[in-house]
């Protein structure tokens, strides 16, 4: 089939800042959920260097890795699509890639988006790394959707926030909507407080004050920037209203509607699903977690076809 | 009867006909969601902003309780689980109101405003209206409540949703 003649994957990227908090092993389940559903799906492990979405997924490295496309020792990032046990499922590995993250060039990053978005596939997983380099954020923006998962504690729930915050204003000043007024953004920010700007929501505000030109371009620039909340390892009660707390501030601090709010249970389990390399999804289909999993696979499903309905 | 304003059932979190039982569980999410010791907003704001925002809450519960035909009432009582802290059995008397009281403990053991504000992230300028009664200077009643508890648990008192009610009377007397 040539490009033109069929609809292009579904971009999902999942992220959150602060590493250790199962952004890995929720995409890599989340992939296999979305698989066994029936969408052909490509798991890309943007996690340069640290990439080890293969031993999660039970499967030995494949041939070719995403570093080997950055290297031009292939053409096409589709030519390092591997097969897993799981029909459907491909994964694009970043193992052994040497390339630090940091140093990847603007025009690098474009080109393995653009090779991302021409993936033969109806979804385009990807497991971003921890932080919130330029790197991981570019990602996350060009996304069509971003998860942001983070564990009921206080330093992740930070890092979670400052990864957002950061994600909604290069969002903003990356929009080819927004660019016209990058000057009045960076005006704007600079003399944040003689403007009264506290929140992101307080910047979109004086933004619109100025005209209704700048109003519209913000609105434009954000639009469809609704992330997933995704609190993973909850136990207690106030961990599972967590995610839709969060859901609350995020709608009156940057004034930007979340898409779903989920809330995955610590399930010992897990353990031994990484320690065999299999996904708990597969090992373990009846567990709290992969029920969870399943859901959030089947949400995302529901709004993917409503989308494409609509569009 | 007026139907309630989409934008401020919105603002609770809300879709358009949710009910009255609906307002009242979102409104108990949104008071644990922005009490100053709350996980689901640590990191993200100035006491300020959570002030600010609540106000902006508060205005819009009010008036969707005004289009139920009701007012706002006290929260019911949470669960209190007693933190790490060093449990004492002062109470606040005739000699100790309960803001002076709160100001009495916390110098009795050296501590700083400062030091209670890492703590609780209440700035240093409320936590010193608390213990002065200074309503022109503090938020809603219902805020003031949480901030009370929240600096009464950084002290390890046993039971900060008593001195709460204490000193919520204690301030109506004063700006009364």
């Amino acid at each position: 089939m040539l490009d033109h003649e069929r609809t292009l994957p579904s971009i999902w990227a999942v992220g959150g800042g602060k590493g250790g908090v199962g952004k890995s092993v929720i995409a890599t389940n989340l992939a296999v959920a979305l698989a066994r559903n029936g969408l052909r799906t490509a798991l890309v492990d943007t996690d340069f260097g640290g990439g080890n979405l293969h031993t999660l997924l039970g499967v030995r490295a494949p041939r070719w890795t995403l570093g080997d496309f950055l290297a031009r020792n292939v053409e096409n990032l589709s030519d390092t699509m591997g097969t897993t046990d799981v029909e459907n499922l491909f994964l694009v590995s970043g193992a052994r890639t040497v390339l630090d993250a940091a140093n990847l060039k603007h025009s690098q990053k474009q080109k393995v988006l653009r090779h991302i978005r021409r993936l033969p596939t109806e979804v385009v997983l990807l497991d971003l790394g921890a932080g919130s380099s330029f790197n991981v954020l570019d990602f996350f923006v060009a996304a069509d959707l971003g998860l942001m998962v983070s564990v009921p504690e206080h330093t992740s729930v930070e890092n979670a926030y400052h990864f957002l915050k950061a994600a909604y204003y290069r969002r903003l000043g990356r929009s080819p909507h927004t660019s016209p007024y990058r000057d009045l953004f960076s005006e704007l920010l600079r003399n944040r407080t003689a403007h009264g700007i506290r929140t992101p929501r307080d910047l979109v505000r004086v933004a619109a004050d100025r005209s209704p030109e700048v109003r519209d371009a913000v609105q434009a620039g954000l639009a469809g920037f609704r992330p997933v909340i995704v609190v993973n390892q909850t136990e207690l009660p106030s961990d599972r209203e967590l995610p839709e707390q969060m859901a609350g501030a995020i709608r009156e601090y940057f004034g930007i509607d979340v898409t779903a709010s989920v809330s995955i249970p610590a399930d010992r389990l897990l353990v031994r699903s990484v320690r065999s390399r299999s996904p708990a999804v597969e090992l373990f289909p009846g567990a709290p977690f992969s029920q969870a999993v399943g859901t959030l696979a089947s949400t995302l499903i529901r709004l993917r076809e409503a989308s494409r309905a609509g569009a | 009867m007026p139907v309630p304003d989409p934008d401020d059932l919105a603002t609770l979190g809300l879709a358009p006909g949710a009910t009255l039982g609906d307002v009242h569980r979102a409104w108990e999410r949104i008071l644990r969601t922005w009490s100053p010791d709350s996980l689901a907003t640590y990191g993200l704001l100035e006491e300020e902003e959570r002030s600010e925002i609540l106000e902006r809450l508060t205005a819009a519960h009010r008036r969707v309780l005004a289009a139920f035909g009701t007012t706002p009432t006290e929260p019911a009582a949470e669960p209190w689980e007693p933190g790490d802290g060093l449990h004492i059995v002062l109470e606040p008397d005739s000699d100790h109101e309960p803001g002076p009281f709160l100001r009495h403990l916390r110098t009795s053991r050296g501590l700083e405003l400062r030091a209670i504000e890492k703590i609780t992230r209440i700035r240093p300028a409320l936590l010193a209206a608390l213990e002065e009664g200074d309503a022109s200077r503090l938020p809603e009643p219902v805020f003031v409540r949480g901030f009370v508890i929240a600096y009464a648990q950084a002290l390890g008192l046993p039971d900060p949703e008593d001195l709460a009610r204490t000193y919520l009377e204690w301030l109506e007397t004063r700006s009364g």
